[in-house]
């Protein structure tokens, strides 16, 4: 069709006795199409006298063309069962038919714009939908989580046993590298400040509160949040888009049993652990750069590290990590299952997964400090 | 007027194809050609390598021997530029419509008149796809949403639209009439009959449709084991001796 021999179109129009006769040349296809629509729009066309289309001259039609000559000639008063049409093969009449055809029974879809009213209103409505459907997922989750208190064996010991490596064992190595280094930094930061005062020795203090109950358990459970509360999201969301999760539905069983569930107990157990290697991390990495660069021992950073950090600040600071654990959970799963049926939505919602779960990881952390001001030495 | 003339070289030229999957030969030898304005329908039971066979005709699968030419051209020897150009001339129209899933149906279809006629005016190519869209029998709403909120049979008559949106010369559907009711089926098999009349269309379409094989193939090419083993009019393939053409034509004249 398309070939390097191809002629421009053209068309004449001719006004006889017998009424006006519309000339077609050349290639009626989709590349010439400007070029039509420009002679088209030359030709001056009486909407009163009967119009005959000549097809004598024609080389090609295409449904782009049809299309575009039967629009112009309706828009100018001709629709195209007043046409009469001459020399058009059988082809070309069965075209110019279906296209005239189909384009009656769909008439042109309305272009809609939204005012800024709208917009306010629908996202209102969204946020005032996501909070319902929130509240609907936590009372789901806690009513599964009651069914499995009433039958204890219905817990799926292979999912918790997968979850609990991904999240858990697969997480040590990140866990300790990051947590070692905010300790290096830590440590020697505070401790050239220390030295300022020669007091080095109070970096063991400083260090130890420090790591203990704001750091270790926060970057470990940002990092949870971005790692597996990503995955969460992206796995349930493509489980979601392959149907999978209604499969789950129609075998009789309860995703929230089989795939929640299972997620929740993994972050719950796996956090408060990776925290405190965490822990162990950090005070590692602030113990090497105090006897690197500010001439503490590494035998007496541990020993002042035992008089001035008491367990109740390391538990402190492991007890907040079930409070995160279970809003990554809750906000990984839950962005899992309102995926929508496409591609695109599974990104959006991880990508929203990583950013609220940091978001609530931190709002809780000052809870938590705002909540328990005192601070035992 | 000489509408659709041209020369009756073949279109698809396929000459002893091979493809090796998960060890085994799924197509051992398959030759066949497609000429200009023909309707050919593949048939074969499930796992007999349609839509792999589909995937290399176009290009996004290598065959493991063999040859492929469009248009005169060989696949495996074109650079990737000419492979582009000559993509621009067919259609393909998945089984599941691979529509992009962030744009909404209008843009689907605008997508290959945007990245290849870039200077088509916006309201003439707003024009296409209107058209394309009442070709395939869509209502006009359904323009403006997005593909998850189409069903399946919508969803196949937008990736239609789309593969249409370009005027290709060839086109390939893989099972375009699954998930259609029979009407829209019926009414899909006019419709694609009609363009292929009138564009001189050339198509070869994968079905399981009895209906749209009777109706609509001018030829049908039976795969079987690896290899052709029947490819001819309709009427002549469902005569053929053999045990799974004639439990596959079998399954309709119980009705």
């Amino acid at each position: 069709m398309v070939t390097s021999a191809a002629r421009e179109p053209s068309c004449t129009l001719n006004t006889g006795a017998q009424g006006q006769v519309l000339c077609l040349h050349g290639d009626w296809t989709l590349r010439r199409l400007p070029r039509l629509e420009a002679d088209l729009k030359t030709l001056d066309i009486d909407p009163l006298r009967p119009l005959r289309l000549d097809a004598g001259k024609l080389d090609t039609l295409d449904s782009a063309g049809a299309n575009h000559l039967l629009l112009h000639l309706g828009r100018q008063g001709q629709p195209f069962p007043h046409l009469s049409l001459v020399g058009f093969s059988k082809q070309g009449l069965a075209l110019l038919d279906l296209v005239a055809v189909r384009r009656d029974v769909v008439p042109l879809r309305a272009r809609r714009r939204r005012g800024l009213r709208q917009v306010l209103g629908w996202h209102a409505w969204a946020i005032a939908r996501g909070a319902r459907a929130g509240l609907a997922f936590i009372g789901q989750t806690g009513q599964a989580f009651g069914t499995l208190l009433r039958h204890p064996g219905s817990m799926r010991w292979r999912e918790l046993f997968v979850q609990l490596e991904m999240v858990g064992l697969r997480a040590i190595p990140i866990v300790m590298l990051m947590n070692y280094l905010i300790g290096v930094v830590f440590a020697y930061l505070l401790g050239i400040q220390m030295q300022k005062f020669g007091a080095s020795h109070l970096v063991v203090d400083g260090v130890g509160l420090g790591i203990a109950r704001e750091f270790a358990p926060l970057i470990t459970a940002v990092l949870v949040a971005g790692r597996s509360g990503a995955a969460f999201t992206a796995h349930l969301g493509s489980m979601k888009v392959n149907q999978e999760i209604d499969a789950i539905v129609t075998m009789g069983l309860s995703p929230f049993q089989v795939l929640v569930l299972p997620r929740l107990f993994a972050i719950l157990l796996m956090l408060p652990l990776l925290s405190f290697t965490a822990d162990v991390a950090g005070i590692a990495g602030a113990a090497q750069v105090a006897s690197l660069h500010l001439g503490i021992p590494a035998t007496s950073f541990y020993g002042r590290l035992r008089e001035v950090l008491p367990l109740s600040t390391v538990l402190f600071g492991l007890e907040k990590t079930p409070a995160f654990a279970l809003a990554i959970a809750m906000i990984a799963c839950h962005s899992g299952f309102s995926v929508r049926r496409d591609a695109r939505s599974v990104g959006l919602h991880t990508t929203s997964t990583v950013v609220r779960g940091i978001v609530a990881v931190l709002l809780i952390d000052s809870a938590f400090a705002v909540a328990y001001p005192d601070i035992q030495t | 007027m000489n509408q659709g003339a041209g020369s009756n070289a073949p279109v698809v030229e396929v000459e002893s194809l091979r493809t090796r999957l998960d060890g085994h030969w799924v197509h051992d030898g398959i030759s066949f050609t497609l000429r200009p304005g023909e309707i050919v329908a593949l048939i074969g039971g499930s796992g007999t390598g349609k839509t792999v066979l589909l995937n290399q005709l176009v290009g996004l699968r290598s065959p493991d021997g063999g040859r492929v030419k469009l248009f005169g051209q060989d696949l495996a020897q074109l650079s990737s530029a000419d492979l582009q150009a000559l993509r621009r001339r067919f259609g393909f129209l998945f089984q599941d419509g691979a529509l992009f899933s962030a744009m909404r149906v209008a843009e689907n279809v605008a997508t290959p008149l945007r990245e290849h006629l870039p200077w088509l005016a916006l309201p003439l190519r707003e024009e296409i796809v209107d058209l394309k869209l009442a070709l395939v029998g869509l209502p006009p709403d359904a323009a403006g949403k997005m593909p998850s909120e189409l069903s399946g049979g919508m969803r196949k008559r937008a990736a239609l639209a789309r593969a249409l949106a370009l005027e290709p010369e060839l086109l390939f559907l893989d099972e375009p009439t699954s998930g259609l009711d029979p009407i829209s089926s019926r009414e899909f098999d006019r419709t694609l009959r009609v363009l292929v009349d009138s564009l001189r269309l050339t198509v070869l379409l994968t079905t399981h449709d009895l209906d749209c094989l009777w109706g609509l193939a001018d030829r049908v090419i039976v795969l079987f084991e690896g290899r052709v083993i029947g490819d001819g009019p309709v009427r002549e393939v469902a005569g053929i001796e053999h045990e799974w053409i004639r439990s596959y034509f079998h399954t309709r004249t119980l009705e």
